[in-house]
């Protein structure tokens, strides 16, 4: 179906977003346009001031309103543990674990050559300049449990081992006897616990 | 395992049919084109959650708009209810004892065997139709291995994708090779341990249906250099040395030319490839010991027979071979035989006869 201009714009924006669909888009913005102005103005604003705000910490890239990151800037955490992970929902998913104590690294995205994601388009340079200080013991590697998660590991591993650091990766492993459907649920905090030296 | 009743509504050329079969051999006969098949495949549907023709919507009948599946099922003296809708946007709805459930936890998984005319192919096809029989039909009775297959097509996409966009050299490319080699010796590695299980069943079964007269052999065919005693470790060393062997030939051909992904199985009978000498009846006589093998493979992993389903493919045999097969199966296994020619001299071995006409069931025995 066509709309007029600015109906099919604002369609055509919405489905941009990841898991969005044409038919979802259109369900979503006439949503915004039957709901009273405020709805959709407070959201307009919302995005903007994030998009202004909200930048990638200039230490570990996670995004951050105020720089560096309140992981990084703080007093208590340990600057010689570094946790690796793909993209900022896994620094949330184990903050709420509260154990960890050490300090992240975002790579924001896998090795992947079927998405043209290859070393170079990864926030690895960073990483390498934060270890290169010499204060860093260890690094913990905890990008997904699949193929791609996987061999950024293992290159990340490469890079790092001959620096000397110790390099450990979270244990999503199944556990001994454990039964394959539970092994989604081991949350990323616990798997912390479990983690492994890599030879 | 048995089917103790089966519902539906609106599938394919049925628009309501409630039938409780019997739990030995059931002899489904009518003309062409009544909906033999069609039956088979809504057993097939309630076990395993998907069909074993093409898309899931094609299954509801044209007339409505969407169907449903009930069937309960006895496995370990439990009785398990299924219910499954399917709509025309090929969304499906699933639920086992009255809650929403994944697919994997049909009980059809290593509890259905199912033998079709084009079943013949697994013996003289393309060798991807051989590795899919090892890979999904065998491989059910391991979830490890079906895990470690799916990121090992996963890594040799990946590895396709460097090949093909000519990044050999990039520095991330022996990255993809180690994963390469460490998934695709899992898999390697599955495969080999599967058919450790598997083919003296094979064997043993054509041995019988033949009579001792023909002796099968069934050979894995690998694009690297293994043995059945090889281990993962060892496995990765030969991926390695054949990865360096190969790396012209991939850079040029522009993709993965090696590993379980290539990897071929050919029948030998009396030592001559199958593909070229067999006839026609010792064909189907090695899908028969195949579908054989595969129902004692079942029992020795489960402690319970599977159904078996056989779909226009027992007539076709000779009578020796047909006794055979009934024999084996009467007294143990629920089977589904369906049929266009008149059951007649075997109809001793049968406890009900059932006639299709027009998706119409009656029973007639
Ligand atoms: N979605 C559908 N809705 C209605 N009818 C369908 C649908 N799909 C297939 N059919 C019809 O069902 C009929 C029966 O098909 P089926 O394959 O079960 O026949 P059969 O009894 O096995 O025949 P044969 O002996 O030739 O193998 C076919 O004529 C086909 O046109
Ligand atoms: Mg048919
Ligand atoms: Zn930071």
């Amino acid at each position: 179906m066509q709309y007029a201009g600015a109906v099919s714009r604002l369609i055509v924006e919405l489905a941009r977003l990841p898991g969005i669909g044409t038919k979802t888009a259109q369900r979503l913005a006439f949503f915004l346009l039957n709901a009273p102005p405020e709805v959709a103005v407070s959201l307009a604003e919302a995005i903007r001031e994030a998009r202004e705000k909200v930048r990638r910490c200039s230490v570990c890239g996670d995004f951050t309103d105020v720089d560096p990151c309140p992981v990084c800037s703080s007093e208590t955490r340990n600057n010689g543990v570094i946790c690796v992970v793909q993209d900022p929902r896994d620094v949330a998913a184990i903050e709420k674990y509260r154990g960890y104590k050490g300090v992240y690294h975002v790579l924001h995205g896998v090795l992947s050559p079927l998405a043209g994601v290859g070393p170079q388009e990864l926030n690895i340079k960073s990483l390498l300049d934060r270890l290169s200080g010499g204060a860093v013991q260890e690094v913990i590697l905890a990008t997904n449990p699949d193929v791609e998660g996987d061999a950024t590991a293992l290159y990340l591993a490469r890079l790092i081992k001959p620096l000397g650091i110790k390099v450990t990766r979270i244990a999503h492993g199944l556990p001994v006897g454990a039964h394959l459907e539970y092994a989604d649920e081991v949350t990323l905090g616990r798997a912390i616990e479990g983690r492994r030296e890599i030879e | 395992m048995i089917l103790k009743s089966i519902s539906i509504n609106n599938f394919r050329n049925y628009n309501t049919l409630h039938w409780e079969p019997h739990s030995g051999i059931n002899f489904i006969t009518g003309f062409n084109a009544q909906g033999k098949t069609n039956l088979l495949e809504s057993i097939f549907f309630s076990g395993l959650g998907h069909s074993f023709r093409k898309k899931a919507s094609d299954v509801v009948n044209w007339q409505s708009r969407d169907a449903s599946i009930k069937a309960t099922y006895q496995l370990n003296n439990i009785d398990m209810d299924i219910s499954i809708y399917i709509n025309q946007d090929n969304v499906k709805k699933l639920f086992i004892n009255g809650s929403e459930e994944k697919r994997k936890f049909l009980p059809g998984h290593s509890g259905i065997v199912l033998f079709k005319p084009d079943d013949l192919q697994i013996i003289n096809g393309p060798p991807s139709v051989k590795r899919d029989f090892i890979d999904h039909d065998i491989g059910i009775i391991e979830p490890l291995y079906l895990r470690n297959l799916i990121q090992y097509r996963r890594v040799v996409e990946q590895r396709n994708n460097l090949l093909r966009t000519g990044e050999r050299h990039n520095d991330s490319f022996q990255i993809w090779d180690e994963s390469f080699y460490q998934y695709g010796a899992k898999v390697l590695a599955g495969r080999i341990k599967l058919l450790k299980k598997y083919i003296p069943l094979v064997r043993k079964t054509y041995a019988c249906i033949t009579g001792g007269l023909e002796e099968l052999e069934m050979k894995y065919l690998s694009t690297l250099r293994i043995t059945d005693k090889i281990d993962v470790e060892q496995i990765i060393l030969e991926f390695m040395s054949e990865g360096k062997i190969r790396q012209r030939e991939e850079v040029y051909k522009k993709q993965t030319i090696f590993g379980p992904h290539r990897d071929d199985i050919i029948f030998l009978i009396n030592n001559k490839d199958a593909r070229y000498y067999a006839s026609q009846g010792q064909i189907r006589s090695i899908v028969l010991a195949l579908k054989t093998a595969q129902i004692n493979l079942f029992y020795n992993e489960n402690g319970e027979y599977p159904i078996l389903l056989l779909d226009d493919v027992l007539m076709e045999l000779d009578e020796q071979r047909q006794q055979y097969l009934l024999k084996l199966i009467s007294n143990h296994i629920q089977s589904f035989i369906t049929t266009t020619a008149p059951v007649g001299k075997i109809s001793k071995y049968a406890n009900r006869v059932y006639l299709i006409n027009n998706g119409m069931l009656r029973e007639v025995i």
